[in-house]
């Protein structure tokens, strides 16, 4: 028997499927039914506080917010670490970017305990995050001159290491951005282009997934001890059981996603489109892994001093097999 | 003692002054970059960048700069359905909490948006864009636009509420009141006419 | 929870308290009243993003546009052309009043600048021609609202921030409904002249030749509606980038004209960021108050509440409509913006309404807020460009307009395509 329990959360996107079909229903639900009626939680994303999501963590420090949620990029400002399991090009697959996020999370959870008073509870990707172009690219060397619209800096760093030209541009801004040739190509979700019409104003997909944008999921470390421990073990359970479904969902979403932009009839969960397609060749893998390991990795690495690289190459760079050395 | 309030209050009036034509320059300036960003993009194919960055920091730097200039020229919007209707005694009244609540808002909102900057400082926090902009300089000069405003309205609330004390509505009318509808249109009224060269329209 | 905060809000609103100061202060009351958690320490992170977001910057930009456009001026001789354009109508000059109107407001991004600026070369000539005064005190009133319906306008950029809609859609969406309106304002002119041909004035007579002399006239508003629309539309610019650019113009065009001076370009900076400065206090208040609201449950109590009533959509249309005409008599426009339109675009959305043609809607009654009394900016504008003479006569003028304005709305209930089609052909 668990004791009644209330608790507030702060969500991601409200706008996005991972809140709609996960977030939400397992707040504000699920954990009541399967804790008997004794846990109720009441979630609201954070875009309808009117928060922009790079605030969440130090709100959580502050005690405003117990339970949040943000994208990890967003609060890379903040310290560089945040930028470490998501530098464009990093995983080029779901199972990858899992394994790398698991490896790294205790220490995120340690730097986030030390610095912000926060416990990590778990880590989960949006869909993958690829490059829509407005005219044709066979591959990531036509990348090479071309305006990029880039969510984040490590993003940016990748497409400028291909010659391209990283632009900054509100989400809500791309679609006439892209149409009016303002920017050649801009990166996003495979099935969040899809929802925001981006299909209607380009032409090429390209398969190969840059970013996962992980969310971040932790509480304030005060208000996790004053749960009862019951709770604390009952919930530590649940939100891994929702890790792994939003992980699994986040690989059927990509796959959606490609499947709505070219217009295939397996496309259930958005708009089919008309879009090509374009396949990662061989060459384009040797490619990816030479700018990662030249450019990407090196100029993260000179930003994140301390024991930031070492922990990175035992974790992350064991995992995956690369060893960065700042630059 | 009113005496010092008065020197106080006419040098917050000056700062104040100075710092809203920074303001304004710094937003010119910003248009400026931003066309410039925007003109040699489209016919040299040059991307600087940046620009939007930097004209959200002189956007915030410079409104937070101009909210003494706003105080002390009674430019913040009051709903004055019943104000308007109320003997001079209760506007005065009015007026003075209509001071003490944007002390205590905008005295909050000063003191909370320090404890930004501190953080920015503590976590060595810079902007995720390309530029990087380590933030406490922007944020620094945010907040300091937050003490200006600060350093009018102190004098102004004592010389106010002295004002009332001893009945001199008209005063705090003056320094404080709402500024009538009458006053907002005459003023659109007085830009308008004075940049005028009125052609006359000739009959046939 | 609901009753209080409303009664609160009201309360602290009558009170006379700065729109800003009675919003942040609301915010802590509720915090202390509802909330288990130190919501307020938010503050200053909620005040950063909101003062540097990208979309907001276009306001001083707009403003400052507007301040140097006033300055330089372009407005009499394009009123000069109007009159020879359109004053052959039954109801003479106050047709280049709408006229003038309609164009400037193609420069301009507020309302309250489009009147004051119109009315200024206008009102002089009402006398001299005969025509029913109160009529033509409205079209400069009512005429003068369109000055934030047809693009660029700062109301549209603020639905567009509020409600997290693409401003070159709202923009284009705009477009037909504000010609529209302009013609239903002269369609009213047209009727009431034609029932009492006392009320139209003496005739103006004009030749082609002169009507073709003026075009040039009407070519610095044109530029600058290119410049600050159209750079858009062409793939230069995005809604902020157009707004700098529109500056630049502005500013060029002063200096061709010779009335670029510091003393002016002073005035113009004092003034952009005094109204800057007033907007974004309340901004960043509003921004706070919905924080604490939508953290203590409200927002959500609210949007329930009001699908509990069970209303069909356009029932609900018809709430909302009645709702702002009422609210608009008597609170100043921006800060009814900020305060509703965060809790009603939602609601709207959800019942099935586009997003982008509600904005229109929304801006066409922020529109009649300007004209209807106690709280009508422009009426007082208006009234204080003329000799003399009492405010009623303004009032009653403008009045009617507000009829137009609702059939406006009647007419984009039922062809929901004059404001969505122009975003249709632009986004295939
Ligand atoms: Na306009
Ligand atoms: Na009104």
């Amino acid at each position: 028997e668990l004791p009644k329990t209330n608790l507030k959360v702060v969500g991601a996107w409200g706008n996005l499927s991972q809140y709609k079909n996960f977030e939400q229903p397992f707040w504000s639900k699920e954990i009541t039914d399967k804790s008997k009626g004794a846990i109720t939680a009441e979630i609201t994303p954070f875009n309808e506080m009117g928060l922009k999501g790079a605030e969440i963590f130090r709100l959580m420090r502050l005690g405003v917010i117990d339970f949040g949620s943000t994208v990890l990029g967003y609060v890379a400002g903040d310290d560089a670490r945040n930028e470490a399991i998501d530098l464009a090009g990093l995983a080029p697959d779901v199972a990858t970017a899992r394994k790398i996020s698991d490896a790294y999370k205790p220490a995120y959870d340690k730097f986030y305990g030390e610095k912000f008073g926060v416990k990590v509870l778990g880590i989960w990707p949006y869909p993958a995050q690829v490059v829509f172009c407005n005219g044709e690219i066979k591959g990531l060397a036509d990348l090479k001159g071309k305006k990029v619209r880039t969510g984040n800096r490590t993003l940016a760093e990748f497409v400028e290491a291909l010659g391209g030209t990283g632009v900054t541009l509100a989400f809500n801004e791309v679609v006439p951005a892209l149409q009016n040739k303002v920017v050649d190509c801009a990166i996003t979700g495979t099935l969040s282009g899809n929802a925001a019409k981006w299909h209607e104003v380009s032409t090429h997909i390209y398969e190969l997934p840059v970013g996962w944008s992980q969310v971040m999921f932790g509480v304030n470390q005060r208000r996790w001890q004053s749960l009862d421990p019951k709770v604390r073990a009952f919930l530590e359970k649940e939100i891994a059981g929702l890790e792994d479904r939003i992980w699994t969902a986040a690989a059927e979403e990509t796959q959606q996603g490609f499947d709505c932009n070219v217009g295939k009839d397996t496309c259930t969960m958005g708009t089919k489109a008309k879009m090509t397609l374009v396949p990662v060749s061989g060459g384009d893998r040797e490619l990816l892994k030479k700018v990662l390991s030249e450019t990407v990795v090196p100029k993260w690495a000179a930003r994140c001093p301390g024991d930031c690289m070492p922990v990175w190459n035992d974790t992350v760079g064991k995992a995956i097999g690369i060893e960065a050395k700042a630059r | 003692m009113s005496a010092f309030l008065d020197r106080w209050l006419a040098l917050a009036d000056r700062l104040s002054v100075y710092a809203v034509r920074i303001a304004g320059l710094m937003i010119l300036a910003s248009a400026m970059l931003i066309s410039y960003d925007v003109l040699v993009r489209k016919f040299l194919l040059i991307t600087v960048g940046g620009a939007d960055e930097l004209a959200g920091y002189a956007f915030a730097v410079g409104t937070s700069w101009a909210f003494a200039f706003t105080l002390l020229r009674r430019a913040n919007v009051r709903v004055d359905a019943l104000y308007s209707r109320l003997p001079s005694r209760a506007c005065a009244f009015l007026d003075l909490l209509g001071l003490v609540c944007l002390l205590v808002f905008v005295g909050y909102l000063a003191w909370r948006a320090a404890l930004v900057l501190q953080d920015s400082i503590l976590f060595s926090t810079r902007a995720t864009t390309p530029l990087a902009t380590p933030l406490w300089i922007p944020q620094s000069l945010w907040v300091a636009g937050f003490s200006l405003f600060l350093f009018a309205i102190v004098p102004l609330i004592f010389i106010v509420a002295q004002a009332l004390v001893t009945g001199d509505d008209a005063r705090v009318s003056r320094l404080a009141g709402a500024r009538t509808n009458e006053e907002d249109a005459a003023e659109e009224k007085e830009q308008a006419a004075r940049l005028t060269t009125l052609k006359t329209i000739r009959e046939r | 929870m609901l009753g209080t905060t409303l009664l609160l809000l009201l309360g602290l609103l009558a009170l006379s308290l700065p729109v800003a100061a009675a919003l942040g202060v609301l915010g802590l009351l509720l915090e202390q009243l509802y909330s288990s958690m130190p919501l307020s320490l938010a503050m200053g992170e909620v005040a950063w993003s909101a003062s540097r977001d990208f979309l907001l910057v276009s306001i001083p930009m707009f403003v400052l546009l507007g301040e140097i456009l006033l300055r330089s001026g372009v407005a009499e001789r394009m009123y000069g052309a109007m009159v020879k354009w359109l004053s052959w109508l039954p109801g003479g000059l106050m047709h280049s009043n709408i006229g003038a109107c309609a164009v400037f407001a193609a420069t301009s991004g507020s309302s309250v600048a489009t009147a004051a600026t119109v009315g200024t070369v206008a009102l002089p000539l009402v006398k001299r021609h005969g025509y029913n005064e109160r009529l033509f005190l409205g079209t400069l009133a009512a005429g003068g609202t369109l000055g934030i319906l047809i693009p660029p306008s700062i109301n549209i950029i603020i639905y567009a921030v509020l409600t997290d809609t693409s401003i070159p859609k709202l923009y284009l969406a705009a477009i037909i409904p504000g010609l529209t309106l302009a013609g239903l304002f002269m369609a009213l002119v047209v009727v009431a002249c034609l029932v009492r041909p006392a009320w139209g004035g003496t005739p103006l007579r004009t030749s082609w030749g002169e009507r073709i002399a003026s075009l040039p006239d009407l070519l610095p508003p044109l530029g600058i509606f290119l410049v600050v629309v159209g750079s858009i539309y062409a793939g230069l610019a995005t809604p902020t980038e157009a707004a700098s650019l529109g500056v630049l113009a502005a500013l060029i065009l002063a200096a061709c004209f010779r009335r670029l001076t510091l003393k002016m370009m002073i005035e113009a900076f004092e003034n952009t960021m005094r109204t800057t400065a007033m907007i974004m206090l309340i901004i960043v208040a509003a921004y706070f108050l919905n924080f604490v609201i939508t953290a203590i449950g409200l927002t959500g109590m609210i949007t329930n509440a009001v699908s509990g009533l069970g209303l069909s959509p356009y029932a609900m249309l018809v709430v909302v409509v009645v709702f702002y005409l009422v609210l608009g008599c008597f609170m100043e426009t921006l800060s009814m913006m900020i305060t509703t339109i965060p809790i009603i675009a939602p609601v709207m959305v959800a019942l099935g309404f586009d997003p982008i043609w509600l904005g229109v809607i929304i801006v066409i009654l922020i529109e009649a807020a300007l004209i209807t009394p106690p709280v009508g900016l422009n009426l007082y504008v208006v009234q204080s460009l003329r000799a003399g003479g009492r405010l009623d006569d303004v009032i009653v003028g403008a009045l009617p307009f507000v009829l137009s304005m609702l059939v406006m709305i009647l007419l984009l209930a039922l062809f929901p395509g004059l404001a969505l089609w122009l975003p249709s052909l632009f986004r295939t």
